[in-house]
């Protein structure tokens, strides 16, 4: 055994190193909805491999993701991005911050109570974060991301209506992240320009929760995929039927609860 | 077995008998276990902090699951269900029970300490190692398997410094009448009960697992393949029973990645330890990162086949004709060898 332990490592180490995946070999974006069971974790790179993770789901899973994008000797995020603190969007991220170095880290301050957003608050002190409003737009290689929600200065009771719902654009590919933002808040939110009027790629808001179905919003938006990020056999009953039902009569839908991880490449 | 040894094995055997009717009752009813019971009040504070900074070292440098399942095999930490896809994966290979302190770990400490100060034939140094395995196994969490492996390993010791060779199969059962005499609610634990089983297992099944594959050649995989299919003789139908599964490719993947626990413990266990005292670069994690790796990659490669597990939920009138069965075939075996 202990003369072949060199030859495993070795192995181990050209495979690893050498195991092709779009960001080493291909010049496209791709935009990952992780299958993180009930949560959401979306994990975009683009084509020099910057990474781009919003939300962390819960529980650890999403470190295995970002630990199969990275190299042996480092794991770096140039940006992560937290909507909203519920658990099953912030544990995985304050794990990632355990393990990995980030360039930047976009979230709002809020207020809440909780144990693990507390821990999270404390892991910031030596990051490098901004908080970001509508308007507010950010450059990653190329690609364009334009806050939609919320308001600089908008408060709620309900966390979820405080989400950051973003715009992505590349290359005339149009991707809206809407973290928990429920009907209430969608209903204010402006749908923005997308390339030749088509959004390829909605990620559905609160795991396809009916309160998070806003029948105006959606027609206006007109996805060509609706990406749902939900557990198997979860308790909370995600997604509706009723928003599946009105998903599914205007774009092809996609759950991480049937297909896993789902991928979204341009160009393709 | 001499009369000397047969009066202590017959009084454990009548106050641990006393001690399960008391508490437990003629049906067991009664019984209670309470998880870490042996914690409360045993250092628990230094114990903890020192796990506490043992996670953050391993977070730091190892992705999960890696973290996890390093922090499992060293220190018996189970953070698994934080990572519930990758629990499931190893529920489904059948590869659940290596996240655990094991007899392993107490036999590596207890090797390493006398590699350290000297030859265990020496009652001074082997009260010493004793002492130390004991310390780890509090450290581990006094987790039934624990209890139970440094029992043995107490009394295998101490029996060599005697000069008495003890059969393993009376020194195990002796070894569970003492935890029954300490707690008998150990009988509703079921990593008592897997551990017990899957011990008893390899006590009855090895030497014919061993003879059924004397064709296969030399090899650690060899020596893994029989462990893991005279283990699963007496494991699967309890976990069949409890929780209504069947891993069929189970033997094989224990097989293909069993060597990588004890490489990842040893060297595992030394960086973490070496964390403690200076900054090690990361790189340097490698070492215990590969084997970590190689074992969740062959995992998840099974887990993703349909045939990998099946729903199979044994009765319990057949659950007790197939143990009354096969142990019967096993003692009435060994009888026949010896």
């Amino acid at each position: 055994m202990k003369k072949i332990l060199p030859v495993i490592y070795g192995l181990h180490f050209i495979l690893k190193f050498l195991v092709p995946n779009h960001a080493l070999v291909s010049n496209e974006l791709i935009v990952e909805v992780l299958d993180v069971g009930q949560g959401d974790a979306i994990l975009v790179t683009t084509p020099s491999r910057a990474h781009i993770l919003i939300d962390g789901g819960e529980g650890f899973d999403v470190d295995r993701y970002v630990d199969n994008k990275m190299p042996l000797w480092t794991c770096y995020l140039d940006v992560v991005i937290l909507t909203h603190p519920h658990s099953d969007h912030l544990s995985g991220l304050s794990r990632i911050l355990d393990h990995c170095e980030v360039g930047l880290i976009l979230a709002n301050d809020v207020s809440y109570d909780s144990a693990l957003y507390a821990y999270w608050q404390n892991q910031l002190v030596t990051q490098n974060i901004l908080s970001v409003f509508v308007g507010d737009t950010f450059v990653v290689d190329g690609v364009i991301f334009m806050v939609l929600w919320p308001p600089e200065g908008f408060t709620d009771e309900n966390v979820n209506n405080l989400s950051v719902v973003l715009h992505m654009y590349y290359d005339g590919f149009d991707a809206l992240f809407t973290g928990d933002a429920e009907k209430e808040v969608l209903g204010s939110v402006d749908a923005p320009d997308f390339t030749a009027g088509i959004l390829e790629l909605y990620k559905v808001s609160h795991h396809g929760a009916v309160n998070g179905l806003h029948g105006r919003f959606l027609n206006d938006i007109k996805p060509v995929y609706s990406a749902i990020s939900v557990g198997k056999d979860n308790t909370f009953g995600h997604p509706s039927a009723e928003t599946v039902e009105f998903l599914e009569g205007m774009s092809a839908v996609y759950r991480t609860d049937l297909l896993g991880t789902l991928e979204f490449v341009t160009g393709n | 077995m001499k009369i000397i040894w047969q009066v202590p094995f017959l009084l454990v055997i009548l106050f641990a008998g006393a001690r399960v009717y008391t508490s437990c009752g003629i049906r067991l009813d009664r019984c209670v276990y309470e998880d870490n019971s042996f914690l409360k009040g045993w250092g628990s504070d230094f114990f903890g902090d020192f796990r506490t900074k043992a996670t953050k070292i391993a977070r730091k440098y190892l992705p999960s699951p890696h973290s996890e399942l390093l922090l499992g095999i060293t220190l018996g930490m189970n953070d698994l269900k934080k990572i519930p896809t990758f629990n499931d994966v190893l529920r489904g290979v059948g590869t659940i029970h290596v996240v655990v302190v094991s007899g392993y770990n107490i036999s590596l400490v207890f090797s390493l300490i006398v590699a350290l100060i000297g030859s265990q034939y020496q009652f001074k140094n082997l009260a010493i190692a004793q002492i130390v395995t004991f310390f780890y196994a509090l450290l581990s969490g006094f987790e039934p398997p624990v209890i139970r492996a440094w029992i043995m390993g107490s009394i295998i010791a101490w029996g060599k410094y005697y000069g008495r060779g003890l059969g393993a199969l009376k020194v195990l059962i002796f070894s569970v009448l003492v935890m029954l005499l300490i707690n008998p609610g150990f009988l509703l634990s079921l990593s008592f009960q897997l551990s017990f089983l899957a011990t008893l297992s390899l006590v009855l099944y090895s030497d014919l697992f061993t003879s059924l594959l004397r064709f296969l050649p030399e090899s650690t995989l060899k020596t893994d393949l029989i462990a893991t299919l005279s283990a699963q003789v007496l494991v699967w139908p309890l976990i069949s029973h409890v929780f209504g599964t069947v891993s069929v490719v189970s033997p094989l993947v224990n097989a293909l990645t069993l060597w990588t626990i004890p490489l990842s413990t040893i060297v595992g266990g030394a960086l973490l330890l070496g964390s403690f005292v200076i900054s090690l670069p990361r790189v340097v994690w490698y070492l215990v990162y590969a084997p970590l790796d190689i074992f969740v990659l062959i995992c998840e490669f099974f887990s993703k086949s349909s045939y990998a597990v099946f729903d199979l939920k044994i009765s319990t009138p057949l659950f007790g004709l197939y143990y009354v069965l096969v142990l019967g075939c096993g003692f009435f075996c060994r009888k026949k060898q010896v």
